[in-house]
């Protein structure tokens, strides 16, 4: 393990005592515990360094992951789908084919994160674990049914869905010693097609005032509904599932009434703050929209 | 459809300068070392826009250097004379006047020299490009540097000060009357934007600007300045607000004050255009508000022009277009 003293000029200002730089999982662990809740895992440092730096949060020490086997890189495997290191940047991901022509909600959601040197930084894990309610690649992952695979948390290494990693703003199952170690997204269904937009004033570098991910399966035969899959960004305090909009899609054939009417149960489902980014009712009005631009977008993909 | 294009323009008028008979002054020293090296000494700060490469060019020519070899050294106050801000778009118009007088008076200065020195009247020589030639003769007959190194050897200064007072006189108190400004700047903008009647967002996808430069004493800065000032025109009508919660800034960084990145900017297509001032160096006047005042009622004017609907607040940012939207269509007069 390499370890390090803060920097010494760095130091007061953050507040740091210590930097690590742990080899192995289980010295990472060792680490946090040693920390007591005031150690932080970081890797693109993209939200921890900038939280330090507003002195929103502050830490004693910072625990640099990227060290860890494993954890930077990715790979696809035909018939598993996509493995993920919790710490890969966004920009490895945006710039494989591999990604881009399959796994079309998660490409598109990572296309309007941050900027280009932002996501070369910025790691997939990472914003998971940030926990922002507008995590852009949540409500992709969450359509994606991707699961997270972690460990520390008082209990050995485990896994479970995106969908059920988030617990409020700021807020994940992970306790201080826990660590996010990778992911794994499953290959689409055939008949099936995604989509992700996210609503922002301006065209690059900033923050969702409301996004949504549409995943759609569809009967080869019939080409009704089989399965739906609708998640939320900003409208709530974790990304949500618009799970009555899903349903009154199942079982029927997917015309442009039936994806209006989806998205009208999806704005009244959602439960959005107002706040300097925009109002509750505009938020819930976005909604409707990015919920039937989606789903077209998705059906049209399944038809393909 | 739910995107609905239109086209707007704004047009104005700006006074250049300070007007109202506030103090509007420039003032530079110039010296020319013995190696025909001139230096200006200018307090007109360059934040980007030029000033110094226009504070250069004007000196090249009245002094007839080289412009390699003219140094500027700007607004520093051990050393510059103080030229007022760099604001008004005021610098070029009254600092360029500043640095026209003292190169001219050096230029005189050197020119009296060389009669000495070539045994003719100074009205007979002129300097161009860092050369001394009799007028209308194709070679010159000295350098400048072999003109300057003649003054320092004979003592002289080879320096000289250059002032220029722009200051107006007052318009009518009792009837707010009278022709304030030295000078006016004239600028148009037509803007292309496209609505989404579903979100409000406004997407600027076009803008012409025709901006009364005066004269363009450097074309590429003058179209520089033009883009930047099209570029902070969409920010001011789309983008930047200062929200203040109980006075404690909420837009406190720039992940909450927007600016326009590069995804926000359309295709500007720049006109400049000439008409000579006669109270400017070389007929010229700033731009600086003149390029940027017209962008933001050309953008809403097009908004209008594209849903039928007036936005009065500033930034027309997508929730407010959004609700004047949805308030037309609770009274009917909205056409989807």
């Amino acid at each position: 393990m390499t370890q390090f003293r803060a920097h010494p000029i760095l130091s007061p200002v953050l507040g740091l005592e210590g930097y690590y730089e742990p080899a192995s999982t289980d010295e990472a662990l060792d680490i946090l515990r040693q920390g007591s809740g005031n150690y932080k895992p970081f890797a693109g440092g993209t939200d921890v360094m900038i939280n330090l730096r507003r002195r929103t949060v502050t830490y004693k020490g910072l625990v640099n992951i990227k060290r860890l086997p494993g954890i930077t890189s990715w790979s696809n495997k035909a018939g598993e789908g996509l493995h993920i290191g919790a710490a890969t940047p966004f920009g490895d991901l945006e710039s494989s084919p591999s990604v881009t022509q399959r796994y079309s909600a998660l490409a598109e959601s990572i296309r309007v994160i941050g900027s280009v040197q932002l996501r070369n930084m910025a790691t997939i894990g990472g914003n998971l674990c940030n926990a922002s309610p507008a995590a852009d690649s949540a409500p992709a992952l969450i359509v994606s049914k991707a699961t997270i695979t972690f460990t520390g948390n008082g209990e050995g290494t485990r896994s479970c869905l995106v969908e059920q990693f988030f617990r409020g703003p700021g807020r994940s199952i992970l306790d201080s010693d826990g660590l996010l170690l990778s992911l794994d997204i499953p290959e689409p269904e055939p008949n099936s097609g995604d989509c992700f937009q996210r609503f922002t004033p301006r065209g690059a570098l900033d923050i969702g005032i409301a996004s949504a991910a549409s995943r759609v399966t569809l009967d080869q035969s019939s080409g009704r509904v089989l399965e739906a899959v609708i998640a939320l960004g900003a409208v709530a305090p974790t990304p949500v599932r618009a799970v009555k909009a899903e349903e009154a899609l199942v079982g029927h054939e997917p015309t442009s009434d039936l994806m209006a009417q989806a998205a009208k149960i999806a704005k009244e489902e959602c439960n959005p703050i107002s706040d300097i980014r925009g109002s509750a009712s505009y938020r819930q009005a976005l909604v409707e929209v990015l919920v039937r631009r989606t789903l077209e977008q998705a059906v049209e993909r399944a038809q393909k | 459809m739910t995107k609905k294009r239109g086209l707007g323009v704004g047009s104005m008028f700006y006074g250049i300068g300070y007007g109202f008979n506030r103090a509007d002054i420039g003032s530079a020293y110039i010296e020319m070392a013995d190696d025909g090296t001139t230096t200006v000494y200018s307090g007109a700060c360059d934040m980007g826009q030029g000033i110094m490469t226009v504070v250069a060019q004007v000196a090249a020519e009245v002094v007839g250097a080289n412009i390699d070899t003219i140094r500027v050294v700007a607004a520093d106050t051990t050393s510059t004379p103080d030229a007022g801000p760099t604001s008004g778009s005021r610098a070029t118009f009254v600092q360029g006047i500043a640095v026209h007088e003292a190169a001219s008076d050096l230029h005189d200065q050197l020119m009296q020299t060389a009669a000495g020195m070539f045994e003719c009247e100074k009205d007979e020589l002129e300097a161009h490009n860092g050369d001394v030639y009799l007028k209308d003769a194709n070679s010159p007959i000295a350098s400048l540097a072999e003109v300057a190194a003649r003054v320092h050897l004979l003592g002289g200064r080879c320096a000289s000060w250059g002032w220029h007072d722009n200051s107006t006189a007052d318009v009518d108190p009792a009837t707010s009357q009278g022709d304030a400004y030295a000078s006016y700047g004239w600028a148009s903008q037509l803007a292309e934007v496209e609505v989404d009647t579903e979100t409000g967002h406004v997407k600027v996808l076009k803008i012409v600007s025709a901006t009364d430069a005066g004269k363009a004493i450097n074309p590429v800065a003058v179209e520089g300045q033009i883009q930047g000032g099209a570029a902070m025109g969409v920010g001011y009508a789309l983008y930047e607000q200062h929200i203040l919660d109980e006075g404690v800034p909420r837009t406190d960084s720039l992940a909450f004050y927007l600016v326009p990145t590069s995804m926000d900017v359309p295709e500007i297509q720049c006109e400049i255009v000439e008409v000579y001032d006669p109270k400017g160096p070389f007929g010229a006047k700033g731009i600086a508000e003149p390029a940027t005042v017209p962008t933001t009622p050309a953008i809403l004017n097009a908004i209008y022009d594209a849903i039928g609907i007036r936005i009065t607040d500033t930034p027309a940012t997508p929730e407010r277009v959004f609700q004047a939207i949805q308030e037309a269509r609770a009274r009917g007069e909205f056409k989807d």
